[in-house]
């Protein structure tokens, strides 16, 4: 299945798809209405920083995704893309899947909140088919399958950008 | 091949589900008490507030059976199973032999022998037939009693007290509602909110008769004091429902006791869901879960080792998430009033309404209780089940920036405890960025 991959070798932990996420959960989908909201809108991703790497990360969309197994609703399930999507009409709240999640990423908010793969955004293609990837500046987070993302891994990273020199990048070749 | 399942709920759908995902072929019949099974059982007491519609109550859609070629037989029990000849008995006459046979009976309330139990207007509170029952009665009741401060018992009191008109006691035997969720410190945050909204609590009371003739009109405690009320809601916990395996040669203590992969000690026979007794992972010993999260996933492994493809358990532990009049709490393994196992406990009480506390034996958490504010409960939950040790971290599990990197480093450590597919990826991806 399709899903988001972070290459952590590019990640300048910039929370610039963090942002992106929230503004793209929001009602009005952009920065200054999405902030005078009355409800701020949650992210659905969190920057990792670890011995000097920083790695943004969403739901894994889990192949036994405990979530799913602990719905009392039925509104979290796997489609046919694999994507655990919450269905937010039958969501009532009871946050048996905050409680489950191996990685912490589901938000008790009004609704399960937690990464949907930007339904919104269907039709959109390449990097503006997800609001994270397309925020991201160093092109760090990547769509595809697993065995791609591995592919990926096995090759060197590419000459940094120049955004990411300016953003503060570390590791400069 | 036929797979049989007995029982229609969460661990029975759930292997249906599972068997028919991998085999397209095998004959599956599920066979319920009730008429119309596919609904949510912890949802009824939504139901009962009037938040939700009985079509709210359904997890699978309408057709659920039919898309799944499952043969079914509904409103009908079994009542014989013969192990020897691999058949079963069904209330309607008839019998069905199985190839595989699945036990997903559940459990069912406990009614304790007090006098005027059978009264009407005493239910139990597992099913809609309760929940529907109950608001029947409704419309004369003024006082409803529960009978027990666990879960189930205020889960019920909750749904009544959004029933205008309805004053809605809670008398436990316990020294604090919730004993087996939460100790005391938690649980008064409870008996305080409860209170103030208007719904009573009593600790410490033991309803000795029940009043009335016909109908119930009222309880009394041990202590002499009554109470007066024309419904009463029993929550004082379920027992798994064994009648049909008692003379079998099945083995069971207070469930049906079953192995990694959810078999009975009978090689073509599985239990799941409430009615099974499987290792408890912080116990360390067999245990009944009565829990939904735990019945589904029993269910999966149940089906998917009964079409042959071998699914090991990883075991069960007691977890609950709820949330009382908007107050959310999850509580996870050993974190009960009674429980005394613990060398340390670690608890925070930083706002009238906001409570945590976590239980730690020997460096590994072994229970823990999250009041107000949930967002760290999957985390605290993770390391609890993967029993690592945490005194690294221990200090740090409430703090606001609590969050997957803090776990890192066990996960980058430990692969054989964190084997899941998806941690293997994040290892990867780690890894490749720590040699750069």
């Amino acid at each position: 299945m399709e899903r988001i991959f972070c290459d952590a070798r590019k990640c300048l932990g910039c929370h610039a798809c963090v942002v992106s996420c929230a503004i793209e959960h929001s009602q009005t989908k952009e920065l200054f209405g999405a902030m005078g909201e009355e409800e701020p809108p949650v992210p659905r991703r969190a920057v990792l920083s670890f011995e000097g790497i920083n790695l943004s990360l969403s739901c894994r969309h889990c192949e036994d995704a405990p979530c799913v197994d602990a719905c009392i609703t039925g509104a979290l399930r796997k489609d046919q893309n694999g994507t655990v999507a919450c269905d937010v009409a039958k969501c009532v709240g009871c946050w048996m899947c905050v409680m489950v999640c191996r990685f912490g990423l589901v938000s008790p908010t009004v609704i399960a909140a937690k990464c949907d793969m930007c339904p919104d955004r269907e039709g959109r293609t390449g990097k503006a088919r997800y609001a994270c990837v397309e925020a991201c500046p160093t092109d760090a987070l990547f769509v595809g399958q697993y065995e791609d993302f591995q592919k990926l891994l096995a090759q060197p990273v590419k000459p940094r950008s120049p955004l990411g020199r300016l953003m503060g990048e570390r590791r400069l070749s | 091949m036929r797979h049989v399942i007995i029982g229609a709920s969460a661990a029975g759908i759930t292997a249906a589900e599972t068997i028919r995902k991998l085999d397209s072929a095998c004959a599956i019949v599920m066979i319920s008490d009730e008429e119309n099974p596919l609904y949510s059982r912890p949802l009824i007491s939504y139901y009962l507030a009037g938040e939700l519609s009985e079509a709210d109550l359904s997890y699978r859609p309408p057709n659920f059976f039919e898309s799944n070629q499952i043969d079914t037989r509904l409103g009908v029990r079994v009542v014989r199973l013969d192990t020897r000849v691999a058949r079963i008995l069904l209330s309607t006459g008839k019998s069905l032999t199985y190839d595989k046979l699945l036990i997903t009976t559940g459990a069912a309330p406990k009614f304790p022998p007090i006098d005027g139990i059978q009264k009407k207007g005493v239910f139990g509170f597992r099913t809609l037939k309760d929940a529907q029952g109950i608001l029947r009665e409704l419309p004369h009741v003024r006082q409803a009693v529960v009978l027990g401060g666990g879960l189930v018992g205020l889960k019920a009191a909750c749904g009544l007290a959004a029933r205008q008109g309805v004053e809605v006691t809670v008398a436990a035997d316990s020294p604090r509602i919730l004993s087996q969720m939460m100790s005391e410190g938690a649980a008064t945050v409870y008996e305080d909110l409860f209170e103030e909204r208007g719904i009573h609590v009593r600790t410490r009371v033991t309803a000795q008769e029940i009043l009335g003739g016909e109908c119930v009109e009222g309880v009394r405690f041990a202590d002499g004091t009554r109470l007066d009320c024309q419904l009463i809601v029993m929550g004082k916990g379920v027992e798994a429902n064994l009648e049909l395996i008692e003379g079998t040669d099945i083995q069971y203590e207070h469930g049906i006791l079953v192995n990694e992969r959810c078999c009975t000690n009978i090689e073509n026979i599985y239990a799941a869901g409430d009615v099974a007794q499987t290792m408890d992972v912080v116990r360390g010993e067999k245990w009944t879960n009565a829990l939904w999260p735990c019945a589904v996933e029993q269910g999966r492994i149940a089906g998917s080792n009964m079409t042959g493809q071998v699914m090991r358990y990883q075991g069960s532990m007691a977890m609950n998430s709820v949330q009382f009049l908007d107050l959310p709490v999850i509580s996870a393994g050993l974190a009960g009033l009674r429980e005394k196992n613990y060398e340390e406990e670690i608890i925070q009480r930083p706002s009238r309404w906001v409570y945590r506390r976590v239980l730690l034996t020997e460096g590994r958490i072994v229970g823990f209780v999250l009041v107000g504010e949930i967002e760290r409960a999957g985390l605290i939950r993770l390391l609890m089940s993967k029993r690592v040790d945490v005194s690294t971290l221990k200090d740090s599990l409430f703090d606001r920036n609590f969050n997957f990197a803090k776990v890192l480093p066990l996960v980058l450590d430990q692969p054989e405890r964190f084997s899941e597919p998806e941690y293997q990826e994040l290892r990867d991806a780690i890894q490749v960025a720590l040699r750069q």
